[in-house]
């Protein structure tokens, strides 16, 4: 008889929807092929797997523990990754932001000092022509 | 999450670079300020008043 029969019927035993006659005629069988499902399913046999009921899942739930503790620790560290990642985009944004403020600032008066008024050789050739110089071209030349 | 790591070393050389040229250019505007600041009542507007800001402004977000 197929497993899935014998499942059938046993249900229909249990809810007391088959005739007596049937029940008989077939009881044999239908146990004969219970036994058979539940050796299958509790090799141990059911008191014993009742008894130990975790030690032969032990093994699959403890890996199935470490893949969701493996998971979770992706999981943050991708969150972690995600978050490093936009505030270093939002540090450039505001680094990028400042260089242009500040060129911007600068620019007039390194134009004065290099344009406007012409620097005489003591100025182009003192530190701080030498670095107004160098300012004004870094400027100009927007590196 | 290879991908996110390159990602985040690219943001990282780009941000350490733009650093450095905010070091280089605050640097500059400190001299241009200081070389300009006796001078301050002959320069047009509030150009030295608005670089200082900005250098004060630079300074403390190069330092974050």
């Amino acid at each position: 008889m197929e497993s899935f029969e014998a499942l059938e019927i046993y249900q229909k035993i249990i809810y007391g929807n088959i005739s007596n006659g049937e029940f008989f005629y077939r009881k044999a069988a239908v146990d004969a092929e219970i036994a058979k499902l539940m050796a299958i399913a509790y090799p141990d046999g059911p008191q014993a797997d009742a008894a130990v009921p975790m030690s032969r899942y032990e093994p699959l739930l403890k890996s199935e523990r470490k893949l969701r503790y493996k998971l979770a620790k992706l999981e943050i560290e991708r969150n972690a990754a995600i978050k490093a990642i936009s505030e270093e985009a939002t540090k450039r944004g505001r680094f990028e932001a400042e260089v242009e403020r500040l060129k911007k600032a600068l620019l007039p008066l390194a134009n004065l000092y290099t344009e406007e008024i012409k620097p005489d050789y003591v100025f182009a050739t003192s530190l701080i022509g030498r670095e107004v110089i160098a300012a004004h071209k870094a400027l100009s030349g927007g590196r | 999450m290879i991908l996110s790591q390159e990602k985040f070393k690219q943001l990282e050389a780009d941000n350490a670079a733009l650093r450095q040229r905010l070091a280089r250019l605050v640097e500059a505007a400190e001299s241009i300020a200081d070389y300009s600041t006796p001078f301050e009542g002959y320069l047009d507007g509030d150009d030295l008043k608005e670089l200082k800001q900005a250098i004060a402004d630079v300074k403390e977000v190069i330092s974050t």
